[in-house]
């Protein structure tokens, strides 16, 4: 395993209470594997996958654990924290404009992973910038290495984020929604320039996403977060085709119905997904779930074993259907 | 660092032995003067002000000096013997005076002085205004002939400058106005060395000077020009300076009776806040409103804002001046009964005036407030506008004020009539209310052709009285003068008929 | 582009300065005074009043002479000074490297202090490090100018005789030649490091006087713009790329809060400008702030009204290199003519 999270919490303080965000979540991400997980906004998806590279907010206290290549990440001082951030964990997000620095030419930012880890000297650093954007496929990669961030395409941007998170050669990649603002075709295309990364430098990836689209491309196991803790959890393939959670049930039919992968495909679930600190009692899903029994509404549901999947649910979908079926 | 350090090092050394420079070291035989301004001028035909006069006073000199002890008693200086006789004065003059630039000064000198400073007419040329024409009759002699005889002419000469006659005709397509403006040639005990605009002027001592220097004397001094008043007092109890002028009373009086430092007293014209009424506007043109005023005037509460080192005046000539009539006049006092009374008789009860005070001169705003008060007593309201001082005298003159706040000068160490010229005759510059009084303009023009002095303090007292009784002026106190003077030096005196100034070559180091 | 662009600011630079020129010129005529009475001084005659101020056209109809005036203007003639009794440039050319060197030794020490306390306050925003720095640079600015630097005189000078009462240089010693006009230059040209320290040390305490009274308001624009650069997305990408919390503070916040810094401070500049003249008076620092207040004094119109071109002037360049310098800064901002 490559990391394991064992009992990780998280939650801010806010007017004297303690709000949990994730609330003891537990899982294991092996080399090699692309590990999605998904979950609705507030979900506590994207603290969760910051956590694992020690950038949760300085203001949240957490709890648990997670070892990383058997190191323990949560508590570490961020002066060793940083040395493994580039060179270990490479990370990417969602809005490539805003997460690039606007004032220095794409190449300087890639060439700082190096020069500021004393990988590279400037020179060396900056060929390498180069070759990284080449690597990403970007054409011209010279011309872009000497552009500022507004002044190529989104899709571009996204690319050079990716080249500035692999520069310093990690093996782990943390991509937290990265597809999310681009367009179908650009993001398709962003999902097997992963993938064919991926297999060129075998990577692990966790892959952080809303998407049920994205999913569906390239993951290898699934974590499906809800409200801060796990729904389900296991192979991508048992859990896209069977979906034993409701929730899970529910993303999927909701991803079938939307034809645009656009922000409303989760909010296809009947109501909103709750807000920190207005958790409900028993299974935090219960208000929305078209299953829900009284024992939902009181007891929270153990994570157990079903099939090949773990999932927290006390009415699960026993008679696993086929997708079709279930979309009918 | 280091290489930053050892580039400087190499650019400073390479500098070091290009230029040759050294800050001069501080010695005690350089006298730091703190001066509250900076001369518009040097030139010793339009100075006016006292930090003009302090560069002026040194570097020149005067056909005759007086007694500061006694102004009415006159000393040799340029010229060493004088007489009149009528309307013609001659002065012989000292022999072997050079001026600075080491040419001989001779009567040709003098000519050529008073000929450019009448025809320039600024300054202190009123002080000598009455005279006709001046006559070189040898190197050694000259005459001048007054318009009427005048038995003051030597006693004001005292005040005027002498300048080179070879200097005039070099600069005499202006009267050599630019050039006398910032450069200064003269015989006296100072040499103009630099004027650092903003900062100082720079005199050296000279010595070959025909007067005699104490022991000690200082052979540099800095004019230093330093506007306010609270450095000015700061750097002198501090050590920068080693005198200052203008130095706020209360300051003055703490640091001059500390320890380091002890004070020197004396009668001064700086600052005598006389408040001048508007003869020509309702409701100051009302002479009883007037006497109104002057009976309600709170006298005391001007002395104690001097800490009682003031006088209350009784006319327009201070009684320490040559032949003052002050001690036979009566003694001004406040007298509400008498105020009420006269504004009774004037039917102006109720009225409303307004008050133009300089801007700057807390003694000023202090006698304009005083009045306010006083006048209130009686029912009177005194509106007060602090005004730069252009523009408070123009406000008075154009009638759009009824009173102005103003000190009485005369430059004149002995010639009493100077007091009323600008302040009393007709066209005076700072007859600022335009008194007018045909028997006080003739007994003016009368006076200096007297030559009885018993005479002369009769008719002296004549005109006071025609002053006093009009009520055209508040004299509200007459504050002494005091100035800290560092124990380490020695030699300051006050000069009375001056404003507050410094006679450097009489200053010592102990 | 950018010469169009220089083209339109420059004229519009000088439509406000014509502005600026002929309003103070009707203002300072607006006050019933009379500068020729102060030339002549004291007991002068009214003859000779009138005569000077036949010879310094103060006689002539008023908008005969705004059109002396502006003539003189267009040809670069900034008139005389009836006080100084010389050119107006000519004393310009005196003073103005006095201000200039106090006003860029206090701009470059206001920008470091604002700066630095910034950083240490945006560190973390309602901290106790940034409550005291609030505290204490509010503190600064409420007081008034004339008193801080009565003050600081008072401690400095007159109970710890560590640095002088006021002026450029030591009373006592002769300042090195007048090269550049700016001393801690003057001093160096004439190899002299004991003349530099000693202009530095009389540099001190106005700057000091000028910096204290500015940095509540630096430091709060400074700071607001250093925690909004924080919040940046870029600020995250560069800590995901593992770098220290220094480097992220020099490398890319403050880049990026550069222009809105620029910009605010900018406007202080202009406040400097401003307060130049009260310090420069305490101080007496011999420049066109003393200038000014000595000119005002007795009513000398032509200075007064060149300072305010002058300063006005100043004020337009400092704007017209803020534009120029913000592409550079920012690369978004293309081309500031667009």
């Amino acid at each position: 395993m490559i990391l394991s999270v064992r009992d990780f919490a998280i939650g801010f303080q806010r007017e004297g209470q303690n709000l949990v965000a994730v609330d003891g979540i537990s899982f294991d991400v092996a080399e090699g594997e692309t590990f999605v997980i998904i979950g609705e906004s507030g979900s506590g998806k994207s603290l969760t996958g910051m956590s694992i590279a020690g950038l949760q907010p300085p203001t949240a206290f957490v709890s648990g654990s997670i070892r990383f290549k058997d190191r323990e990440m949560l508590k570490r001082p961020d002066a060793e924290l940083r040395k493994l951030r580039g060179p270990e964990i490479g990370l990417i997000y969602q809005d490539p404009l805003s997460s690039l620095n606007p004032v220095w030419p794409v190449g300087d930012q890639i060439a700082e992973t190096l020069t500021a880890h004393g990988l590279a000297s400037r020179a060396e650093a900056r060929k390498r910038a180069v070759e990284m954007l080449e690597r990403v496929r970007i054409p011209d990669p010279r011309r872009v290495a000497s552009a500022y961030p507004h002044e190529i395409s989104g899709g571009m941007r996204q690319r050079a984020m990716i080249a500035m998170a692999l520069a310093a050669g990690p093996s782990l990649l943390i991509a937290d929604e990265p597809t999310t603002a681009l367009d179908v075709t650009i993001k398709a295309q962003m999902l097997e320039l992963l993938a064919e990364l991926k297999r060129e430098l075998s990577l692990t990836i966790i892959l952080i996403t809303h998407d049920m689209g994205v999913v569906a491309e390239v993951a290898d196991r699934i974590l499906v977060l809800y409200a801060g803790r796990i729904a389900e959890v296991g192979p991508a393939d048992a859990i896209m085709l069977q979906p034993s959670h409701p929730y899970t049930a529910a993303l999927m039919t909701s991803a079938m119905i939307s034809q645009t992968p656009a922000k409303q495909d989760l909010n296809a679930i009947v109501g909103g997904a709750p807000g920190l600190g207005a958790f409900p009692a028993g299974c935090r899903f219960h208000p929305r779930c078209p299953r829900a029994q009284d024992d939902c509404k009181v007891i929270e549901p153990p994570r157990r074993k079903f099939g090949s999947v773990e999932l927290a649910c006390h009415h699960p979908i026993e008679a696993a259907m086929p997708l079709e079926t279930a979309r009918s | 660092m280091k290489l930053r350090n050892g580039i400087l090092g190499l650019a400073l050394g390479l500098l070091m032995g290009g230029v040759s420079y050294s800050a001069f070291a501080d010695d005690a035989s350089t006298f730091v003067y703190a001066d509250a301004g900076e001369p518009s001028t040097i030139d010793p035909a339009k100075a006016n002000v006292n930090w003009e006069f302090t560069v002026t006073r040194n570097i020149y000199d005067r056909l005759v000096d007086f007694d500061l002890d006694d102004p009415s008693k006159l000393l040799p200086a340029l010229a060493t013997e004088w007489k009149q006789d009528g309307k013609v004065w001659t002065f012989k003059l000292r022999d072997g005076v050079t001026f600075h630039d080491g040419t001989a000064f001779d009567a040709n000198d003098v000519k050529a002085t008073l000929d450019r400073l009448l025809k320039i007419g600024q300054g202190q040329s009123y002080l000598v205004d009455d005279i006709a024409s001046v006559t070189v009759v040898d190197p050694k002699t000259v005459k001048i002939e007054t318009k009427a005889p005048t038995v003051f002419l030597a006693s004001n000469l005292s005040r005027i400058e002498m300048l080179s006659d070879e200097d005039i005709a070099k600069h005499k397509d202006d009267l050599g106005q630019a050039w006398f403006n910032e450069n200064a040639n003269g015989t006296g005990p100072y040499e103009f060395v630099s004027w650092t605009r903003g900062t100082q002027i720079e005199l050296k001592r000279n010595d070959k000077w025909w007067g005699k220097f104490p022991e000690k004397p200082f052979d540099r001094v800095l004019d230093r020009f330093v506007t306010d008043g609270a450095n000015r007092a700061r750097g002198l109890e501090g050590g920068e300076f080693d005198l200052a002028n203008f130095v706020p009373l209360d300051e003055a009086l703490r640091i001059g009776t500390s320890s380091g430092f002890h004070l020197v007293e004396g009668n001064n014209l700086w600052a005598w806040p006389a408040i001048y009424l508007n003869m020509d506007l309702a409701p100051t043109n009302n002479k009883d409103f007037r006497e109104a005023l002057v009976k309600a005037f709170d006298y005391n509460a001007m002395v104690q804002s001097f800490q009682g080192k003031a006088e209350v005046g009784r006319g327009p000539v201070p009684s320490w001046f040559p032949g003052s009539p002050e001690k036979e006049e009566v003694e001004i006092k406040t007298d509400l009964d008498g105020a009420k009374a006269a504004l009774a008789k004037s039917g102006l009860a109720n009225a409303k005036m307004k008050c133009s005070v300089p801007a700057g001169f807390p003694e000023f705003r202090f006698a304009a407030t005083v009045l306010q008060s006083s006048a209130q007593q009686l029912g009177v309201t005194v509106e007060i506008e602090e005004q730069p001082f252009v523009e408070a005298i123009t406000a008075i003159k154009s009638d759009r004020s009824n009173c102005f706040v103003l000190g009485n000068a005369n430059l004149s160490p002995s010639d009493a009539t100077k007091f009323f010229s600008a302040h009393y005759l007709k066209g005076g510059f700072y007859n600022s209310g335009k008194f007018f009084d045909q028997t006080l303009q003739d007994l003016v023009a009368k006076l200096p052709t007297i030559s009885d002095a018993a005479e002369r303090g009769k008719l002296l007292k004549q005109a006071a009285d025609i002053v006093v009784n009009s009520h055209y002026i508040i004299w509200t106190a007459r504050p002494k003068t005091v100035v800290p003077e560092p124990d380490r030096i020695g030699g300051y005196r006050i000069d009375p008929a001056e404003y507050i100034n410094a006679r450097f070559w009489e200053m010592y180091s102990k | 582009m950018v010469i169009a662009f220089l083209l339109k600011r420059l004229v519009w630079g000088l439509v406000v300065l014509i502005a600026v020129a002929v309003i103070t010129f009707f203002l300072s005529r607006v006050v019933p005074a009379d500068p020729a009475a102060f030339l002549a001084g004291q007991n002068a005659s009214e003859e000779t009043v009138q005569r000077i101020r036949v010879e310094h056209g103060l006689d002539r109809p008023l908008p005969e002479q705004f059109a002396s005036y502006m003539i003189g203007l267009a040809k670069g003639d900034l008139g005389e000074s009836i006080r100084t009794r010389r050119s107006v440039s000519t004393d310009l050319k005196q003073y103005l490297p006095a201000t200039l060197e106090l006003l860029i030794v206090s701009f470059v020490l206001y920008l470091a202090v604002s700066f630095s306390l910034a950083v240490l306050a945006a560190r973390r925003p309602g901290g106790a490090v940034d409550g005291a720095i609030r505290l204490v640079t509010m503190v600064g600015t409420g007081i008034p100018v004339f008193w801080l630097g009565m003050t600081l005189q008072f401690f400095f000078f007159y109970k710890l005789h560590w640095l002088p009462l006021g002026a450029r240089f030591p009373i006592r010693e002769t300042a090195p030649p007048v090269v550049s006009g700016f001393l801690l230059v003057d001093s160096l040209l004439a190899g002299s490091l004991s003349a530099f320290l000693a202009s530095l040390k009389h540099l001190t305490l106005p700057a000091a006087t000028i910096v204290v009274n500015l940095l509540a308001v630096g430091t709060r624009l400074s700071r607001a713009a250093l925690i909004q650069e924080q919040s940046r997305l870029y600020v995250r990408t560069a800590r995901g790329k593992g770098l220290s919390p220094n480097r992220i503070l020099f490398k890319h916040i403050l880049r990026n809060a550069l222009s809105p810094i620029l910009t605010a401070t900018t406007m202080q500049f202009g406040y400097m400008i401003s307060w130049v003249i009260l310090v420069e008076v305490i101080f007496d620092w011999p420049g066109i702030g003393l200038y000014a207040y000595q000119s005002f004094q007795v009513f000398d119109y032509s200075p007064v009204i060149a300072l305010a071109i002058v300063s006005t002037a100043g004020f337009v360049i400092i704007n017209l290199v803020m534009d120029l310098l913000y592409p550079v800064i920012d690369p978004r901002v293309q081309s500031v003519g667009s």
